[in-house]
């Protein structure tokens, strides 16, 4: 089937990313598989697909939490009060497992609190170490991802052996090439495709078997460089933030209608999830365990004093896309991002870089202030 | 000759600001209305112009401002109220670093440089405490007329404490005080130390340099002036009428507009 | 009676507390101010292998807690808060982020007041160890080595997800605290003192363990001392642990403990009704909390705070066995195991306690010790039909505390637990 159009293409990935998790009935239904979640940021997805099992990764939905405060105090993020409360309501009993990993004590709380409220649902937790300069996590990564893979092969049914695993590896390293490909087309010519948009092809392939998803990519790339760039009128924008959970698309609208462009980001739903590939190398639980490990990003989630810090990091993107300012999202209650942003703030403010920051809530409550704070800088940065 | 005129649509006030081409004000018109309401912007355009003897046709250019600046059927451009108070602030007083606004439902901070020109912004648009709404809700419970509050605040020796960082919570305190039987007088230097408080906090946020200027509604009242004052360390300046700073700034940045059109 | 103001029956064996731990801060200013390298610490075993390397310790919460008892806390959370830490996050952590600016003279304080209550020497290296295998345990340990330009080292419980896990986890964490010894020694450029942490040790076991009998003391109706009693000397088990003298004050509010049995002495004038409190304390409230529950014939008895997190494993202290003994306090308490572990212990805890209805403080600026709340009233409710309340406050950020709130909240309970208590009498006639 020839999926030849950019619109037509996008309404593919639309479709898989409204209302994912009914979505993802209708494929089990179809396919018979089994579908596997895991939390944002870091789970190997490769494991769960190795093991002929979709892999997704949890997505907020826009539904206003209510069964939810039974279980979770309102001052906890978005994503987690959305899960449990979705949880709550039965919507992930479509889930045949669910793998948490440990980012920040919010997330271990909310594993813990799916495992009390959906019994029927296998729910597992990678641990892996979160302090990088400690001796010996290389072995410790090791460890942990045997012993999830050994989870997941008791839920599959079946072993998952290293000949799937490299297969799998390559699958998701062809996908992460496929969509950097089409961010570079972005920051060359950021009205080719909304920021918004871009956003949808992201969490599409966290929603999606990866080959189809890949197929889709391979034929709007193609699409796209077809276009003739048009030059970019309005300030240049560099959004950062926002880990785990996609921004609402409302939010990034606003964004983009004050007369700016978002040209380069490093968000979770963005180029953290595809920038760096599995160097495939030798044994492949290594290989994954290396990926981790791999500091080429900083990471909140993780303490690594050896590595870049991420403040230096965005101003190294920002002066490398030659953006006019910085619009830092932060995702309401989001430790990981708060305890950072005196430092990125402090960074920006010492390379002359303007910036905003945003607070985004689960429920979205005021557009219209937020309109006004962005316009307001869009008119400061001239 | 064309005036320039600055329409600032709050949620519940609208301004309006006649400037003629030598920015003299030429008049301007303040009126309440019900929540972004288009009637009351309207009104305050022509109850403007006509102070100013001018009429409609008469307008060379016209900058809406405020929360509902997007929301009306009028205007050539809309600004955002951080440029507009920051322009309004500059014009009245030159020089001025700092701009406090205290609006009835939202505040802010907002740094200007040397050259006039906005640097940083710090806005509380998420909930009522430290806005005009928050002495409104704590002028109803305590049953003084809003208008009397703030001098009534400076009568105090020993402000109680709210501490609650919520209006809803804040009114409850309130409540439970004046059961206990704190004095009047008492509550409400503690409602102001609240309001200014909050500011103290926003302000921190953006940084205060002299001079300090405030705008908004909030600006007439005295107590949270003079507690501010105390915070900060720095006097504050008001201008005589500080609610139509915002309208007065887009009036400006409609004058220039006016400008570039005669040039072209 | 009803005119005159029922006052909480405060331990005055406890008074003495407060000196020793003022004592132990400005020796570590002296200690500093005599060149040696100082520790930052959250969380205990940081603070106790510290210790065993003679270098002087700055307790993260013990300090913050102090403070914020005391109204004084605010300069700390102002030069956070200036510095763009948003008031959402860990009031522990934003109080000890802004120490640490101040400390570097990143923050002007206002007064030489402020400067000897609220600046304390610089640390030369931070170590974490999560309450609670809290990750912002470790977002606030590297905020504070990137302000001050040191190193910090994390130790990381490994939380027990599977039972099976708990071996495990043990021996694991040994394994960190060997490394941090290394550490240590390296800062330090001697040799580790096992004697020292040994001696640490046995002063730390007699005092636990005396602690953990005082508590269980208080299982006695009317309960001789109370949860405030207890949060106030929490310092002997936390900035203080492992301190010379602290086995022996233990042993004096033992004794005045037993004494108060014997002489049926109650910490609150009249105990109608027994309470739970999960959740950190408000710090900044606890006089007028203590005041509020006695007022209303309430005695609030025990909760997890300090009777299950804090070094609660004193059996398995061995002085022979230091690290070993370390790591069964760190994984094998409360907080390194889920809901599930959390309802049969807190449910075995309300019964021994006699516990009629749990007080469950949100704690608003943190995720992690509310974190498994809802299920813990829910799993308590069902075992044991008990009544709860959620209200309002924080830790040391007294912004999120609502005095009116509390007061509704609490009667409501009280109200409901009479409700039930003459439906229970009825239904035996």
């Amino acid at each position: 089937m020839s999926e030849s159009n950019v619109s037509d293409i996008m309404n593919r990935f639309r479709a898989v990313v409204d209302t994912p998790y009914e979505k993802l009935s209708t494929w089990k239904e179809a396919n018979g598989k089994k579908v596997v979640a895991c939390s944002p940021m870091h789970f190997p997805e490769e494991l769960i697909h190795a093991a002929g099992m979709l892999p997704v990764v949890l997505q907020e939905t826009g539904e206003a939490v209510t069964a939810g405060f039974s279980h979770v105090y309102p001052f906890f993020c978005g994503i987690t009060r959305n899960i449990i409360d979705i949880a709550a309501k039965g919507e992930l009993n479509v889930l045949d497992g669910v793998v948490y990993t440990d980012i920040c004590i919010q997330n271990r709380n909310a594993a813990c609190t799916l495992r009390q409220i959906m019994p029927t649902v296998y729910v597992g937790y990678l641990q892996l170490p979160t302090s990088l300069t400690r001796e010996g996590v290389m072995q410790d990564t090791i460890r942990e991802l045997e012993k999830t893979r050994a989870s997941l092969e008791e839920l599959a049914g079946h072993k998952i052996d290293d000949r799937s695993l490299e297969q799998s590896i390559l699958v998701y390293n062809k996908n992460r090439s496929l969509l950097r490909r089409l961010h570079e087309l972005r920051r060359g010519s950021p009205r080719l495709l909304g920021f918004r948009d871009m956003q949808v092809v992201v969490k599409s392939s966290m929603l999606m078997p990866k080959e189809e998803h890949s197929g889709l990519i391979e034929s709007l790339v193609a699409q796209l460089e077809k276009v003739t760039p048009s030059p970019l009128e309005g300030k240049r924008l560099f959004i950062s933030g926002h880990l785990c959970q996609s921004p609402k698309a409302d939010i990034l609208d606003v964004v983009e209608g004050v007369g700016a462009a978002i040209v380069d980001d490093d968000l979770y739903t963005g180029y953290r999830y595809y920038a760096v590939d599995v160097e495939l190398d030798g044994d492949p639980i290594e290989c994954l365990a290396r990926r981790y490990l791999n500091k080429s990003i900083p990471i909140p989630t993780r303490s690594d004093i050896t590595g870049i810090r991420w403040e230096e990091y965005i101003v190294q993107r920002v002066n490398d896309i030659g953006a006019h300012g910085v619009v830092v999202l932060i995702a309401k209650y989001c430790e990981p991002h708060i305890f950072h942003y005196p430092f990125i703030k402090q960074a920006l403010a010492r390379a002359g870089i303007p910036h905003i920051m945003v607070e985004t809530e689960h429920e979205v409550v005021s557009l219209e202030a937020v309109r006004t704070r962005l316009q307001a800088f869009v008119e400061m940065l001239g | 000759m064309n005036v320039a005129v600055g329409v600032d649509i709050g949620s519940l006030t609208a301004k309006s600001v006649v400037l003629d081409s030598d920015c003299r004000v030429a008049s301007y018109k303040v009126i309440q209305g019900k929540i972004v309401d288009e009637a009351a912007a309207v009104a305050s355009l022509q109850q403007a112009l006509a102070a100013a003897r001018m009429t409609r046709a008469e307008v060379g250019f016209l900058v809406t401002t405020g929360y509902g600046r997007n929301m009306v059927s009028f205007g050539e451009k809309n600004i955002t109220e951080i440029s507009c108070h920051a322009r309004g602030a500059q014009f009245l007083f030159p020089g001025v670093r700092t701009v406090i606004d205290i609006g009835g439902q939202d505040s802010k901070v907002i740094a200007l440089n040397g050259g006039g020109s906005v640097v940083n912004f710090a806005m509380n648009d998420k909930c009522a405490a430290g806005t005009g709404r928050f002495l409104e809700v704590m002028a109803h419970a305590l049953e003084v007329p809003l208008d009397e509050m703030g001098m009534l605040s400076l009568k105090s020796e020993d402000p109680a404490l709210i501490s609650s960082i919520c209006t809803v919570f804040a009114e409850s305190e309130v409540i439970s005080l004046t059961a206990q039987g704190r004095s009047r007088l008492d509550i409400i230097a503690g409602i102001h130390e609240s309001i200014a408080r909050r500011m103290h906090s926003l302000v921190n946020q953006v940084g205060v340099s002299s001079p300090v200027v405030m705008s908004g509604g909030v600006a007439k009242n005295a107590g949270v002036v003079r507690t501010l004052e105390r915070l900060l360390k720095t006097e504050i300046i008001l201008p005589p009428e500080p609610q139509i700073v915002g309208a007065l700034g887009a009036a400006l940045f409609a004058v220039e507009e006016l400008k570039k059109n005669v040039e072209v | 009676m009803d005119t005159q103001v029922k006052q909480p029956n405060k331990l005055d064996s406890a008074s003495s507390i407060g000196q020793m731990m003022a004592d132990s801060f400005a020796d570590i200013k002296r200690q500093a101010a005599e060149g040696k390298k100082v520790v930052w610490a959250n969380g205990l075993p940081g603070f106790l292998l510290a210790r065993g390397a003679d270098m002087p310790v700055l307790h993260a919460e013990g300090f913050i807690a102090g403070l914020a008892a005391r109204g004084q806390e605010k300069p700390l959370q102002d030069a956070a808060e200036a510095f763009g830490l948003l008031p959402d996050a860990c009031s522990y952590a934003r109080s000890f982020i802004g120490l640490a600016r101040i400390a570097k003279g990143h923050f002007q304080l206002e007064s030489s007041m402020h400067e000897s209550i609220c600046k304390m020497p610089k640390p030369d290296l931070y170590i974490n160890v999560p309450g609670g295998g809290c990750a912002t345990g470790r977002l606030w340990g590297d905020s504070v080595a990137a302000i001050c330009d040191i190193p910090a080292f994390h130790l990381e419980p490994r939380f027990c997800w599977d039972e099976s896990d708990r071996e495990h986890n043990i021996a694991d964490f040994v394994r960190q605290e060997r490394e941090l010894i290394a550490l240590l020694e390296s800062v330090t450029g001697q040799p580790y003192n096992w004697d020292r942490l040994k001696e640490v040790l046995v002063e730390v076991k007699k005092a636990t363990s005396l602690r953990q009998e005082i508590m269980k003391l208080c299982q006695h109706v009317p309960a001789p001392a109370s949860f405030f009693d207890m949060a106030a000397s929490i310092g002997l088990v936390c900035h203080l642990v492992g301190v010379p003298g602290t086995g022996d004050l233990l042993q004096k509010m033992k004794e005045e403990v037993e004494h108060r049995i014997s002489q049926g002495i109650g910490c609150v004038p009249v105990e109608k009704y027994r309470l739970y409190w999960d959740g950190i304390l408000t710090w900044s409230r606890l006089g007028v909390l203590a005041r509020k529950f006695a007022a209303l014939d309430a005695c609030l008895v025990a909760g997890p705070y300090t009777h299950l997190l804090f070094l609660p494993r004193a059996d398995m202290i061995d002085p022979e066995r230091p690290l070993q003994s370390i790591a069964y306090n760190v994984c094998d308490t409360l907080a390194n195991y889920d809901y599930s572990h959390r309802v049969k212990a807190v449910a075995d805890f309300c019964q021994e306690y006699s516990i009629d209805g749990l007080v469950m403080s949100e704690t608003q600026t943190c995720r992690g010790i509310n974190g498994q709340s809802f299920a813990l009233m829910d799993g308590v409710a069902r075992k044991l039909g008990l009544p709860a309340i959620t209200i309002g406050g924080d830790s040391c950020d007294p912004r999120f505390y609502s005095d009116a709130q509390v007061d509704t909240r609490l009667q409501a309970l009280l109200e409901t637990i009479e409700a039930r208590k003459k439906i229970r009498q009825v239904q035996a006639d």
